[in-house]
């Protein structure tokens, strides 16, 4: 039980340092954003300045701290502000539309490529001596050694410029209406490129981490007591080594699942996916801090909550911690 | 007579139909990209900054349209407008017939709403003209409106053909416009009304409006078009999907158009880019050795344009020594036959060399111990800029003139410190082009916008350069309501800058503007530049309603 409160109270103080630095870091960048949109607006004359200050509330007189008071509040209530590059919408509506691509896409992607992932390396572990195994590891491991995007890019040119097999953009197409069937083809359509890209290259990380993992607990003592015992090899196989060499796996895949709320960033630019990814580009660029600090304080919470829970998780599963724990 | 009839008949179905084959084709849907990126919010909005630029133009119109392109005003909402005597009243004859969308009649109530609006809510993009000078709106009659102001200044014609004018009956109850998304179906008194539901987050339709004002030859009313699917797209991908003939109208940036998009269907691709803003070689004017006319003068003749644009392949292009843009060159042709500035680099260093420069063991121009040395300023990373300067350094160099090429944040310090306070020799400016040359010269050469070095001055576009009289030709520019005398003024105005040769004129930002014949025709072009074809504001529309099925 202390365990879990130390938890608790750890989790508690990273989101509050999270918010923090969330308020903070976006403020030190260099630049005016009113001054940014004057100039992606072209021959705008400078009488509007004053108008477009008013219309964004940048003429507050609010000192920093007060500021920084306000920010905390309204977070607390689950005001995430007003969106400066889609004014006057709130910035929660317009995560709202994001984050649901976001999770299926990544969320997807994440989940396939951990199963596969473990599986394969849980193989490779037991028949690292074959050839298969050394040439599967080896493959992914080097594709993995690409950027995500730059995947995504060869994809793009092959698949949906050259083949024309797939599309090369969006989430759906525009001729199908929303619901029903075909949407659902459809959005599985424009899916597969992008869930391909973020898939096949991190399936190298999830194999090397469980083959190593895998070739470790092989050397312990139980398993040669169990082979020497005569027992079934899959069983060995399953339950006595893979089971256990799993459990830094699912800290990682937990970690990993923290981050999918962040949306792969280039993948989605790449493929003009409406993620959070494609969101907090906009507003980097736009210097949409309301956006950004509502995007970032998504990740962090995601993160430190996907973390919080690999622990209960890693509890539950493994024995010398909850002794410990006690 | 049985027989006669039917042959009149067949008589005028042979005519009817050798008619209807050279009567444009109607129907379509269009498909254009919007200036907004990836996930698209519904805004439709007209005075937040934010909303989708189908808003302004496609829904609401304004009084009066000004044609960028051609550089002449039109009427639109209004069919006529005209100054008073004392040039300090602005009458403007509505439009008959005009009906909202919704089918309510367009009349003068629903102008001075709008006009009140700019008056209460100061953040509004209407707002600025209640701050020069206008002082009231008033209908005098049933059909016109009067904009009354305190003094005299005809350009605020430019500020009224931004005014995009809302229904009464709708907005009356909006508590706070500038914020407002409600208007999930505007009505309007443009060409196109949004489809209803079509609005997802990345796409969406508006078709055409069957109660629109303006007729085509065909009796029908315009736009040819059923409508436009507006498709989002990123700056990433757009260059793909233009290739595989996903657009018929774009306006992004794309890198190497030629061989990614026009050759992808050559006989269908194309694109135009007409000139944005000026980007010139500021030289500053109050420090050693620009603040010589001479040397300024010499290095008129210094650079070739082309070859820098053609290094910097981002589309930019090349300006002459005129400093304004192609539609209004004929203001500055007199001036330009007169100076006869060309592409001459030897005469540069004649020009040096007459004015007691002499070539140091470093090749470069010297004068009393003082070298032609300088940094030439560039914003960070903006590297088709700073492509170009490695060239304009290279050219220098062939005239025996140093230009240390050194990137600097923008905006700060580039703009807040070097700009603002006069804090260089040589830097890449900007000169707002704006709606024409008044604008223009206002914004560098107006005394009012001057200040002396290390004081801050009124705008960042200047080299501080000003000229009393080029003042005093705007003020009286700004007192004359007839388009042929200010054409005169401006020339008089234009041929003093371009005497002064304050700084260099290098090349226009590219409005870029990519179009596919495939399936539509009736496209501007740089053989037929009826129109600037900008999807903002109410640049589109001589497009769109010209536009039509192959």
């Amino acid at each position: 039980m202390k365990y879990f409160f130390r938890k608790i109270g750890l989790l508690l103080f990273a989101l509050f340092v999270a918010m923090t630095l969330n308020f903070f870091i976006p403020r030190m960048m260099p630049g005016d954003p009113a001054r940014e949109l004057i100039d992606r607006m072209q021959g705008i004359p400078p009488e509007a300045m004053e108008s477009i200050r008013i219309a964004f509330g940048l003429d507050t007189k609010d000192t920093l701290i007060v500021q920084y008071g306000k920010y905390l509040l309204n977070v607390l209530k689950g005001e995430l502000g007003i969106s400066l590059s889609r004014f006057p919408t709130p910035v929660r509506d317009v995560l709202k539309i994001a984050i649901p691509w976001t999770l299926g896409l990544m969320g997807f992607a994440t989940i396939l490529s951990f199963f596969i992932g473990t599986i394969l390396g849980i193989g490779a572990a037991w028949s690292r001596n074959k050839r298969w195994a050394t040439l599967t590891v080896g493959t992914f491991i080097f594709i993995r050694s690409f950027p995500y995007f730059w995947l995504g890019l060869l994809f793009i040119y092959f698949f949906g410029f050259r083949l024309q097999v797939f599309p090369i953009g969006n989430a759906y197409s525009f001729y199908v209406q929303k619901g029903g069937w075909d949407y659902f083809l459809s959005v599985l359509y424009h899916g597969f490129l992008p869930a391909l890209t973020i898939t096949v290259s991190s399936l190298g990380g999830w194999i090397l981490t469980m083959r190593n993992n895998m070739i470790n607990v092989l050397a312990e003592d139980y398993i040669t007591v169990a082979l020497a015992k005569g027992l079934p090899l899959r069983r060995i196989k399953n339950l006595y080594a893979a089971k256990n060499a799993m459990l830094p796996s699912i800290t990682s895949f937990a970690m990993s699942l923290g981050f999918v709320v962040g949306g792969g960033l280039l993948t989605e630019m790449v493929f003009a996916y409406p993620g959070v990814g494609l969101m907090l580009w906009q507003a980097v660029q736009a210097k949409d801090y309301a956006m950004m600090q509502a995007i970032f304080l998504f990740i962090s919470v995601a993160v430190l909550i996907a973390n919080f829970l690999a622990d209960l998780a890693i509890l539950l599963l493994d024995p010398r911690v909850r002794d410990s724990g006690r | 007579m049985k027989k006669v009839g039917v042959v009149v008949l067949l008589l005028l179905l042979v005519l009817s139909s050798l008619f209807g084959a050279e009567a444009i084709k109607r129907g379509g849907m269009l498909r254009v990209t919007p200036m907004k990126q990836g996930v698209l919010i519904q805004n439709f909005n007209p005075f937040s900054p934010n909303s989708l630029e189908v808003a302004v133009g496609c829904f609401y119109e304004t009084l009066v349209f000004y044609n960028q392109g051609t550089g002449k005003f039109h009427p639109w909402l209004a069919t006529a407008y005209e100054w008073s005597n004392d040039l300090k009243e602005l009458t403007f004859t509505l439009r008959d017939g005009v009906v909202w969308n919704d089918g309510t009649p367009f009349t003068i109530q629903d102008v001075l709403f709008t006009m009140e609006l700019g008056k209460k809510f100061p953040g509004l993009n209407i707002a600025p003209i209640w701050k020069q000078g206008l002082v009231d709106v008033v209908a005098r009659t049933s059909n016109s409106v009067t904009f009354v102001f305190d003094r005299v200044n005809t350009t605020l014609i430019y500020r009224v053909a931004d005014i995009f004018i809302v229904p009464r009956h709708i907005w009356k109850d909006v508590e706070d416009p500038l914020t407002w998304t409600g208007n999930l179906q505007p009505v309007g008194t443009g060409p196109f009304v949004y489809e209803a539901g079509s609005f997802t987050e990345q796409s969406f339709k508006v078709i055409k409006n069957p109660r629109y004002w303006q007729i085509a030859p065909d009796g029908k009313p315009l736009p040819y078009i059923d409508g436009i699917v507006y498709i989002s797209t990123t700056n990433e991908q757009v260059g793909l999907r233009l290739a595989r003939g996903e657009y018929d109208w774009a306006g992004y940036f794309v890198a190497n158009i030629d061989e990614v998009y026009v050759q992808a269907d050559p006989e269908h691709h194309k694109y135009w880019l007409p000139e944005g803003n000026l980007v010139y070689l500021n030289l500053n004017n109050l420090r050693e050795p620009f603040n010589n006319y001479n040397v300024r003068y010499a290095l008129n003749f210094a650079l070739d344009n082309k070859e820098i644009t053609r290094i910097m392949a981002s589309g930019a292009v090349p300006s002459s020594p005129g400093w304004v843009k192609t539609p209004f060159l004929y203001l500055a042709k007199e001036a330009l036959d007169k100076a006869g500035i060309e592409y001459d680099p030897d005469y540069t260093k004649e020009l040096l060399e007459k004015e007691g420069y002499r070539l140091n063991a470093k090749g470069i121009y010297e004068k009393a111990g003082k070298a032609l040395s300088f940094n030439l300023y560039v914003p960070t990373g903006w590297t088709d800029w700073i492509m170009g300067c490695e060239e304009i350094a290279r050219q220098l160099k062939e005239v025996g003139i140093e230009a240390i090429v050194t990137q600097a944040a923008w905006p700060s310090p580039y703009v807040d410190d070097y700009l603002y306070y006069g804090n260089y020799e040589m830097c890449l400016g900007i000169s707002v082009t704006g709606a024409g040359p008044y604008f223009q010269l206002e914004y560098i050469a107006h005394p009012r916008a001057w200040a002396p070095l290390g004081e801050r001055s009124a705008n960042y576009y200047g080299m501080r350069y000003k000229s009393e009289e080029i003042g005093r030709l705007l003020d009286s520019y700004t007192q004359e309501p007839l388009e042929s005398k200010r054409d005169e003024i401006m020339k008089k105005a234009l041929s003093l800058f371009l005497k002064d040769s304050p700084s260099v004129p290098l090349f226009f930002n590219p409005t870029w503007y990519e179009y596919n014949t495939k399936l539509f025709v009736g496209w501007p072009s740089e053989e037929d530049p009826y129109c600037f074809p900008s999807p903002n504001g109410m640049h589109k529309l001589p497009l769109l309603l010209k536009v039509h099925l192959r």
